[in-house]
């Protein structure tokens, strides 16, 4: 590897590490703000990479499709996308429910999906992408306009999580150093744990109420 | 098997850790007063929560030195068991379940694991992972206490995760770099003083 490529290689990585931080300053753990002068498309765009949760949960997804092997790929993919379209479809009722515990759900499945590799990480891949896919769907469907144009937010938002699962998934496989599977274990602990006392913390608020 | 190559990349993680502990020492004291609104006020509050906190710093950074000071497995199997069993104490923490002794065990954790890495003691795995996983319950019982008083708590929960895995990739850092120069009195003496500031934790 030349000098140069290790040097565009440090500062795309930097630039990474600030957009990330930039783009987690816009809003909260799901992005609830609307730009009024853009399109529910374009919001849809945004909705996606200004929330932290979604971005952690995309990049999850990207890490581990990178980490599989090519002709994985496309079935966990396809059944993440099969299972974000099948969530549109669970009744309201039952999305408000899931929608409260998506933040913990998302994190700590992201955290798993990590920690995995190798043959275990092949074989869980497909269900624990199917699992993310529906809390995904469900809270872009919840967060989404309540008119009948919010197709097109979902759909947005849909474009902005599969560039960031992508970019994740060519990143893992254009940087892969063997500390990176270590350091990917560690965060997938540390986020596992973050999702369980998250989930403590929401069932607090529910019991309360 | 992972097979570490010490050189580059372990100089990289550990260049990346100075940045993020400039960053963390850096940022404005208001940061941490769990008063911000914002995703980021969260974010940078969780962040700067275990690198503000030397009991709960050096317990992290000693887990990273002495998993790479064992070797094999243990460099990523202890640095991995200890969020996933301080879990455990966080569900507690958050759901305020009364924990006694905390603090002397945070203090006890950091002693320990410093005498631990001053003696360059090879644990079985399965025995250090009991260590580390008994002190990382209070550990967690600590952090969860303090989850519920942020703003943000999930972007709070995202700062805090970077934050420690840095600290563990620190460790391991400086426990197969430097750890290994001088006959691996370098990582004896760092354990040395982190023991030593277990007493003081103790003491206070």
């Amino acid at each position: 590897m030349t000098v140069a490529h290790r040097r565009w290689r440090g500062l795309a990585t930097v630039l990474a590490l600030a957009g990330l931080a930039i783009a987690s300053s816009i809003d909260g753990a799901f992005a609830h703000g609307f730009v009024e002068d853009r399109s529910y498309y374009e919001n849809g765009l945004l909705h996606a990479i200004t929330s932290p949760v979604l971005i952690v949960a995309m990049s999850a997804i990207g890490f581990a499709l990178g980490k599989v092997g090519r002709e994985w790929d496309w079935l966990s993919a396809a059944i993440f996308v099969g299972a974000l379209l099948a969530s549109l479809a669970v009744p309201e009722s039952i999305g408000l429910q899931v929608f409260t515990m998506a933040a913990p759900l998302l994190l700590a499945v992201a955290g798993i999906i990590l920690l995995l590799f190798g043959p275990l990480l092949k074989w869980s891949l497909p269900p624990l992408a199917a699992l993310m896919g529906l809390v995904a769907g469900v809270t872009l469907y919840l967060d989404g306009p309540a008119d009948d144009d919010w197709p097109w937010f979902v759909v947005g938002a849909a474009v902005s999580s599969g560039i960031v699962s992508v970019v994740a998934a060519i990143a893992w496989r254009w940087l892969e150093r063997p500390w990176m599977i270590i350091a990917a274990r560690i965060v997938g602990a540390w986020l596992v744990a973050v999702g369980v006392m998250l989930a403590g913390l929401v069932w607090n608020d529910v019991t309360a109420l | 098997m992972i097979r570490l190559r010490v050189g580059k990349n372990c100089y990289r993680l550990g260049w990346l850790f100075v940045a993020a502990v400039a960053m963390a020492l850096w940022l404005p004291s208001a940061a941490v007063a769990h008063t911000g609104g914002s995703v980021l006020g969260g974010f940078v509050s969780g962040f700067a929560h275990p690198i503000r906190g030397p009991d709960h710093f050096l317990a992290m950074l000693a887990v990273g030195i002495w998993g790479a000071q064992i070797g094999g497995r243990s460099v990523w199997m202890l640095p991995v068991v200890f969020p996933l069993i301080m879990a455990i104490g966080g569900f507690l923490g958050v759901m305020d379940l009364e924990v006694t002794h905390v603090e002397l065990a945070v203090g006890l954790s950091v002693l320990v694991l410093g005498l631990a890495i001053l003696a360059a003691w090879q644990a079985p795995e399965w025995l250090a992972i009991i260590v580390v996983g008994a002190f990382a319950v209070y550990h967690g019982y600590a952090h969860g206490s303090e989850l519920p008083k942020a703003a943000d708590p999930v972007a709070y929960g995202l700062g805090f995760v970077t934050a420690t895995g840095l600290i563990h990739v620190a460790g391991i850092g400086f426990g197969l770099v430097l750890g290994r120069m001088a006959g691996g009195w370098i990582s004896r003496a760092a354990g040395g003083a982190i023991a030593l500031a277990g007493v003081y934790f103790l003491a206070g």
